[in-house]
């Protein structure tokens, strides 16, 4: 890794990491009121988001909004201070958010909300702006309208593969865990064009979060009783601890201890291939 | 059944028939009474069951809100509203059955089944906690306590009726047929007593000509 490329955006960082608020002023706002956690917050670098919401739409939804809005516009700042590779990495991180979105927009026409409605439980980010989303809502009928009318997008093709599935089934999730798998895949073949350490760190945090995401899946689907083959259906099948098909095979244990265990060991031995990695390297 | 005394006919014939009925309303008050009890410990039984079912009920429930507020916490409530928005319903059915309880009383059997199993998850697991897994299945489980309940609750009010039905007939006969039965026997047994006076008069008078007429032809 080449400290040099990260000369602008370091000496950013710093600062706004000395804005952030302490772990005990944020375990504080726990007892306290919406308005008076709005008005704390109002002095912390969410001041921006958190003011334009009035005091009547002051809600905790209205406060997670302006939350993500932060987020999304500091991951866009990062990008924009960012080096080439890295710009694209994050760039693929907050098609996350574009993918709920979508999601979000599905949801409401599969409910068959009206346009009003469903906006408020859509966060318009990146390509989906508040007026694509409008639009999309009200050309589309059918969850089938969402999906010709995102055909421009790459979420569009994603959806139409998966939606035979949907029609031949019709569990409506499945469309989801489509565009979860599709975006996560995406990231991880952004990773993959970074170098050195970069690429290292970047494994490491995302595979650590597609990891724990798919081992909570098989928890949960084990706890629930549900089939092997229905299960692997819900994974996301790039990883950097537990590749797809180790977690295919741990997922065969019939109960939970037995399935731990297995991960166990499976974890121990990819830290055995790290440390081979970091010698090597 | 209304006795008006003039449409008794004070014959020994219908006093026997009164006090044939007399005895026979205070065998049914007998059972009536010992109906009652049963009835009524089978009601105790019955409200007994409710308080630890309630108490089941709402601790699974509190439990199951506990448990959605938290998922609400993790993954935000806006998000957990869209999740529920697209959920897989469950299509629960109440079969009602019913079977002889005490007295032959038919008592409703109320039974909570899932219509269309959901085979999988009900939403997508990527984007909610397993605490929304958990609250849901204590919500699902606390429906069958509630039926349940109602079930026991709904026994309850049959009884409770019947118990009625059983008391007004009891107080019906207490209060109104036997001492309606009395009086009409009471009245017969003064009458057949006022005519045995007449005719033991009427002998005594007859017997006194008899001699009178027999001194003369003497």
């Amino acid at each position: 890794m080449c400290a040099w490329k990260y000369k602008r955006i370091m000496p950013k960082i710093a600062i706004a990491k000395l804005k952030l608020m302490e772990p005990k002023e944020i375990i504080d706002l726990a007892g306290m009121s919406l308005h008076h956690i709005s008005s704390i917050l109002e002095k912390t670098p969410y001041e921006a988001e958190i003011s334009k919401i009035g005091t009547k739409e002051l809600s905790a939804n209205s406060l997670e909004d302006a939350l993500l809005q932060n987020f999304i516009k500091t991951c866009e700042e990062l990008m924009e201070l960012s080096p080439k590779h890295i710009r694209l990495l994050l760039s693929t991180f907050l098609m996350k958010f574009e993918a709920n979105c979508v999601k979000a927009i599905l949801r409401a026409k599969q409910a068959d909300l009206d346009v009003d409605e469903a906006m408020k439980y859509i966060m318009p980010v990146g390509r989906l702006g508040e007026a694509r989303c409008r639009k999309t809502l009200e050309i589309s009928e059918k969850v089938a309208d969402v999906v010709e009318s995102l055909s421009d997008m790459e979420y569009g093709s994603v959806l139409e593969k998966a939606f035979a599935v949907y029609e031949e089934e019709e569990i409506f999730y499945l469309l989801e865990i489509a565009l979860d798998r599709h975006v996560y895949s995406k990231i991880w073949r952004a990773i993959g064009k970074l170098g050195g350490l970069d690429k290292k760190i970047a494994r490491t945090v995302i595979g650590l979060e597609i990891d724990s995401a798919n081992v909570k899946t098989i928890l949960r689907c084990k706890a629930m009783e549900i089939r092997n083959y229905q299960i692997r259906r819900y994974l996301i099948p790039v990883s950097e601890v537990f590749g797809e098909k180790e977690l295919e095979e741990v997922i065969r244990e019939s109960d939970i201890q037995s399935f731990i265990n297995s991960l166990v060991r499976l974890a121990r031995n990819a830290m055995v291939r790290d440390y081979q990695y970091i010698f090597t390297e | 059944m209304s006795l008006e005394l003039a449409s008794i006919h004070p014959t020994r014939l219908e006093l026997l028939r009164l006090r044939r009925r007399k005895s026979m309303a205070e065998g049914i008050v007998d059972i009536l009474k010992r109906d009652l009890d049963a009835l009524t410990l089978n009601l105790f039984e019955l409200v007994k069951k409710i308080p630890p079912l309630r108490d089941k009920m709402y601790k699974t429930l509190r439990e199951a809100y506990e448990l959605f507020i938290e998922a609400e916490m993790i993954s935000g409530s806006r998000k957990i509203e869209g999740v529920s928005l697209v959920a897989q319903p469950i299509d629960f059915k109440i079969s009602e059955d019913k079977k002889k309880g005490v007295l032959g009383i038919l008592f409703p059997i109320l039974q909570l089944s899932e219509g269309n199993r959901v085979s999988g998850p009900r939403f997508n697991l990527l984007d909610t906690s397993a605490n929304l897994d958990k609250s849901a299945s204590k919500i699902k489980a606390s429906f069958y306590d509630i039926v349940k309940l109602a079930e026991i609750e709904e026994s309850v009010r049959i009884l409770l009726e019947v118990m009625a039905i059983k008391k007004r007939q009891m107080n019906r006969i207490q209060f109104k047929i036997l001492p309606q039965l009395n009086t009409a026997i009471r009245y017969i047994e003064l009458i057949l007593e006022e005519t045995e006076r007449q005719d033991a008069v009427r002998v005594r008078v007859l017997q006194r000509k008899r001699k009178e007429r027999a001194l003369k032809h003497a």
